[in-house]
């Protein structure tokens, strides 16, 4: 009975004893379930940062331009980035007087990535001048900052340079003037470029007239590394080895910031019909492109202009064969050149015995996508235009104004030919196209060789 | 015999009574001390961890710092709360390469906030200045600047 009632008992404590052991483990897993949730949330919030970090390091964005208009910035800004980007606020800050305060404007604009936004800092009352620096930052609302200068020329010299071409004209002849800015800083951008050029200093009798230019009048938004091309054209006259000195600079330019370039007048005055008779390369205005000298065996083969293959560059062609001849010209007056149809191509011989009958090759009607030989051409239909422009011309006629084509010449053994262009035409004045009253023009340019075989 | 046979019956049921009784009470007070051990760990684990997330969500930018000429020297701080919790700035510190410059505040900033503060400061043209921020979480946000 004694066993019996002890072995009872021991069942009650461990009833008892099991019951606390739960109530201790149920806390235990409580807290250790809570901590494991606690450490769950950490973890979820480092995720969080780090994505925060991670789309601060994606957003990219740049300016690419910056500019004045009625005296307020104007920026265009891209966003070069994988993600949106919102654009906050703009602060500025005037370079040129310290005594201003900076100040911040909202801008709060979305753009998504590839896109551009554009007008920022029109509107905002922050009044811009040409002729001070600004430096501006932008921000976004990730914490981003873009930060620029937008440089006046008063502020910073520049590097510039200043050809003229040609250095040594002939009087009365047009003198084109290159004028190249560069913004040699490392950061910023020049706000504007206003090319000016100072009346040109003379000896002796010579003159310059301005006859074009600048060209452009501004430059504006000129980011670092670029560089800015004006062009002038004077009209200059003189006696032999008398000078004229060109000097261009900036409008607001920093002092002493300026460049220079002088000329020489190198030939007398001499009459016009007696330029025509020099040999040289400063005779008359139109200037040959010697590369572009082609032709194009017109029997054989499809010689349409979107057919170049066809067109050869070479110096040796067939013999008595008709070709379809073609070259650039460009004519660096201030004057069209009205062309007569006798102009030509003439060819001689260059054997050194006998030889063969000189050809002459006339001027037709340029060749076009969809016919090859349109034919006879129509006297004064085709100017080589002024203000260096370039102009194609095509050759290959037998007679002036036929449609015939001539045969190159048939020589008894492979030759050498020697090639000229012959230019017959009037200076196109008044009333565009030729008339009466216009002033005859002609030229002679020893061109182009080429061997018969 | 029966007598003490019978005694030692009853002694047993009160021996046994007292041993349950101790052991309810121990086991009592046992539970009740390692719930509140428990507890106090979860509560320090709780403000442990608030202070990790909160300290880990703060993000000052410091938009601008620049500096003018008025009647004397001085330096123009702006900041902005760009996280999404409550800031306190405690102090900014300005450090170039001969002195240290301390502005000791206690600025609240929510979310989206911007602050900016003036104070007079014997800036060099030219000379780097470093820019701290420290909030009251301890934690430092720092740029570098030039007049």
């Amino acid at each position: 009975m004694k066993r019996i009632s002890l072995k009872k008992r021991r069942g009650l404590h461990t009833i008892i004893g099991a019951v606390f052991f739960v109530l201790v483990m149920g806390s235990t897993i409580g807290y250790v379930t809570y901590s494991m949730n606690l450490v769950d949330n950490l973890a979820y919030q480092v995720d969080a940062k780090q994505d925060t970090n991670l789309n601060r390091q994606s957003e990219k964005f740049e300016i690419v331009d910056v500019n004045i208009v009625n005296n307020e910035f104007i920026l265009t800004v891209k966003n070069t980035g994988t993600i949106p980007i919102n654009v906050t606020k703009m602060w500025a800050k005037n370079m040129t007087d310290p005594l201003w305060n900076q100040t911040s404007y909202q801008i709060n604009q979305l753009i998504s990535p590839g896109e551009k936004l554009t007008n920022i800092g029109q509107g905002t009352g922050l009044v811009a001048l040409d002729s001070e620096s600004y430096s501006l930052k932008l921000l976004t609302g990730r914490g981003n900052a873009l930060e620029t200068q937008v440089v006046s020329t008063t502020n910073q010299p520049l590097e510039m340079s200043l050809f003229t071409t040609p250095s040594n004209p002939l009087t009365v002849q047009n003198v084109t003037l290159l004028y190249v800015v560069k913004n040699n800083l490392t950061e910023g951008i020049i706000q504007q470029i206003t090319p000016v050029m100072n009346p040109p200093v003379a000896t002796g009798t010579a003159t310059a007239d301005l006859k074009e230019g600048p060209t452009p009048s501004t430059a504006v938004g000129l980011n670092p590394g670029e560089t800015a091309f004006f062009k002038w054209v004077y009209e200059v006259a003189g006696l032999q080895n008398e000078q004229i000195t060109f000097e261009a600079t900036l409008a607001n330019a920093a002092p002493g910031n300026s460049v220079s370039d002088t000329v020489t007048i190198d030939i007398a005055p001499v009459a016009e019909q007696s330029i025509n008779e020099v040999i040289g390369g400063q005779v008359g205005v139109i200037a040959l492109d010697f590369d572009s000298f082609e032709f194009c065996d017109v029997g054989a083969v499809n010689c349409e202009t979107d057919q170049p293959a066809n067109w050869k560059s070479a110096w040796e062609a067939t013999k008595n064969k008709a070709y379809l001849w073609r070259m650039n010209v460009t004519n660096s007056g201030v004057e069209s050149i009205l062309l007569d149809k006798h102009t030509a191509l003439f060819m001689i011989d260059a054997a050194e015995t006998g030889g063969t009958t000189p050809k002459t090759f006339y001027i037709k009607k340029d060749s076009t996508a969809t016919n090859e030989d349109p034919g006879a051409y129509v006297n004064y239909e085709k100017s080589v235009v002024a203000g260096g422009t370039t102009t194609t011309l095509y050759f290959g006629i037998e007679t002036p104004g036929s449609t015939t084509l001539e045969k190159t010449q048939n020589t008894p053994s492979t030759e050498m030919v020697a090639i000229s262009l012959l230019i017959f035409g009037y200076r196109d004045q008044g009333t565009p196209g030729y008339q009466a009253t216009d002033p005859p023009y002609s030229q002679n340019l020893s061109y182009k060789a080429i061997r018969l075989i | 015999m029966s007598r003490i046979g019978t005694h030692r019956g009853i002694s047993e049921i009160p021996s046994i009574s007292m041993l349950m009784f101790a052991a309810a009470v121990l086991g009592t007070f046992l539970l009740i001390w390692s719930n509140q051990t428990l507890n106090f760990a979860a509560i320090d684990l709780t403000a442990t961890f608030d202070n990790s997330v909160n300290r880990l969500s703060e993000d000052v930018l410091i938009e601008q710092v620049w500096f003018g000429t008025g009647s004397t020297k001085f330096v123009n701080t702006t900041l902005s709360n760009i996280s999404s919790i409550g800031i306190t700035i405690t102090k900014i510190e300005l450090v170039n390469s001969t002195d240290t410059h301390t502005i000791t505040l206690s600025q609240d900033l929510f979310p989206d906030d911007v602050y900016s503060i003036e104070e007079n400061y014997v800036w060099t043209s030219g000379e780097a200045v470093d820019v701290t921020v420290f909030t009251a979480r301890e934690n430092q946000f720092k740029t570098q600047a030039a007049p």
